[in-house]
C-alpha cells in the first residue's frame, strides 16, 4: 500500500462520514453548533491517524528496502517542538565530548588501516600533498607552515596530520589544501584536536569516490 | 439550511483532503535553487567587499587576482545524509568566465569543527579551466551520518575561489531525504 492509496482511503473515510451527515441530516431540520463542532473533531482525528499512519508506513518501508522514502526519521517528528538540531552533543561534559572525538578518530584510523596499499596511488598523492606542505608553496599562497606535518596515503585515502598554532590558521590551510587535492581525494573528514599547550592539531582524512563508501 | 451545512461539509472534506494530499509535513525530498546573494566575501582568506561585485546575475570577481566566498546552503532534512557521499544529496554550483579563461573552485563543508566533536565532512570540486565567457557548472555531494552522541543536522557551508572575471551565478540543491519543507 502506498502513501496515495492511504490518502485515497483517509478520503474514503471522510466522504462516508460526511454521508452519513447528510444523511442524518435529512431526518433534522438542521445540524445544531455540537453536531458541526463533532464532526470538526472527527476530522481532526482522522488526518491526525493518517499522518501516524503514513509515518510509520515510511518506517516500515524503510526497513523492508522498498518504497520511496531513503531515510526514516531518526527521532519521531513533532510539528510543535523545535527540530532536532541539536542532537545530544551539546548535552556532553568535556571528557565525553573528548570521549567521543577519540572514537571518531578511531573510526577513522581504522578506515585507514583497512585501506590496503597501492605504492603507486600512494607515492603520487602523497608527492601532490607535500608539494602544497613545502614551505615556498605556503609562502607563496601567504600560509602558515605547520608543526610536525606527516602524510600517509594507501590506495584509496590519505591521513594528513598538521599543528597549528589556532584552529583560524588550521581552516585557511585546509581550504587551500582540499582544492589543491580535489581533482584525485575529492571527500574528506576532519578533526580537530585541540592540544595541551593551546595549540589544535588538523587531523585529515581525504579520498577518492571509494573511500567512504560503506558496504 | 441542508444546503449550507452540506456545503460547508463539502468544504471542510475538500480543505482536510488538499492539506493531506499536499503533505507538507513529510516531503519525501526537498529541491531548491538559491543565488549568489547569499554568499559573502570570505575575509579569512583575503577577500574583502570591496574586490567583488554583486548583482542579480551572481557574484562576479572584477579584480586580477583569484577571490573567495562563503555561501550558506539551507539545509531542510530531518535528519543527517547518509556517510556515502551524494547519496543523499547533491549541491550543483553554476558559474561563468568573463573576458578570460578562468573557473571556479569549491569546497562544501557539511558541520563545523568550532561546534561539534565528531567529523567535518568536505567534498571538493577542482574544474579544469574554462574559455572566455562559458557558461559552466560542478555536482558537489553531500554526505554526513547522523550521530548519537551527536548532532543530528549540522550547518553546511560553501567556500568558492573564484579565478578573475569569473561570475558565481547560483545553486541547485538537491536533498534526497525526507523534509519539513514542501
Amino acid at each position: 500500500m502506498t502513501r496515495h492509496a492511504l490518502i485515497l482511503v483517509g478520503a474514503g473515510a471522510l466522504a462516508a462520514l460526511a454521508l452519513f451527515y447528510s444523511l442524518k441530516g435529512g431526518h433534522a431540520a438542521k445540524l445544531g453548533n455540537n453536531d458541526i463542532d463533532d464532526l470538526k473533531a472527527s476530522i481532526e482525528r482522522i488526518a491526525d491517524a493518517q499522518t501516524a499512519l503514513s509515518q510509520r508506513l515510511d518506517r516500515i518501508e524503510y526497513r523492508a528496502g522498498t518504497g520511496t522514502a531513503a531515510l526514516p526519521p531518526a527521532i519521531p517528528f513533532n510539528a510543535g517542538l523545535a527540530r532536532p538540531a541539536d542532537g545530544n552533543e551539546s548535552k556532553l561534559s568535556a571528557a565525553q565530548r573528548a570521549a567521543l572525538q577519540a572514537n571518531s578518530v578511531h573510526a577513522l584510523e581504522d578506515l585507514m588501516v583497512r585501506d590496503p596499499l597501492s605504492p603507486q596511488w600512494a607515492s603520487a598523492n602523497e608527492k601532490t600533498i607535500g608539494d602544497f606542505l613545502d614551505p615556498g608553496n605556503l609562502a607563496r599562497q601567504q600560509l602558515p607552515v605547520p608543526k610536525d606535518a606527516q602524510t600517509e596515503c594507501h590506495s584509496h585515502l590519505c591521513r594528513i596530520s598538521m599543528t597549528f598554532p589556532d584552529p583560524q590558521q588550521a581552516s585557511r590551510t585546509e581550504s587551500m589544501l582540499l582544492l589543491q587535492i580535489a581533482p584525485n581525494m575529492p571527500n574528506a573528514q576532519t578533526v580537530m584536536v585541540p592540544q595541551p599547550d593551546g595549540s589544535v592539531q588538523m587531523l585529515v582524512f581525504a579520498g577518492d569516490t571509494q573511500a567512504f563508501r560503506r558496504p | 439550511m441542508k444546503i449550507l451545512n452540506t456545503a460547508y461539509i463539502a468544504s471542510a472534506l475538500t480543505l482536510v483532503v488538499a492539506t493531506m494530499a499536499a503533505d507538507p509535513a513529510h516531503a519525501a525530498s526537498d529541491r531548491k535553487s538559491f543565488s549568489a546573494a547569499r554568499c559573502q566575501s570570505l575575509v579569512s582568506q583575503g577577500t574583502t567587499d570591496g574586490e567583488l561585485s554583486v548583482s542579480h546575475n551572481g557574484i562576479y570577481n572584477p579584480g586580477t587576482t583569484a577571490e573567495w566566498v562563503i555561501c550558506e546552503v539551507p539545509m531542510d532534512s530531518e535528519t543527517g545524509w547518509a556517510a556515502t557521499p551524494g547519496s543523499s544529496g547533491t549541491l550543483t554550483v553554476y558559474y561563468e568566465t568573463g573576458a578570460v579563461s578562468g573557473r571556479v573552485l569549491c569546497n562544501l563543508f557539511v558541520g563545523s569543527n568550532a561546534m561539534q566533536s565528531t567529523p567535518l565532512y568536505s567534498y571538493s570540486a577542482s574544474p579544469s579551466r574554462s574559455d572566455p565567457y562559458t557558461r559552466a557548472y560542478m555536482s558537489m555531494n553531500l554526505s554526513y551520518p547522523s550521530t548519537d552522541p551527536g548532532f543530528f543536522v549540522v550547518p553546511v557551508n560553501l567556500e568558492c575561489m573564484l579565478t578573475p572575471k569569473a561570475t558565481l551565478a547560483g545553486f541547485y540543491f538537491n536533498e534526497n531525504l525526507p523534509t519539513d519543507t514542501p
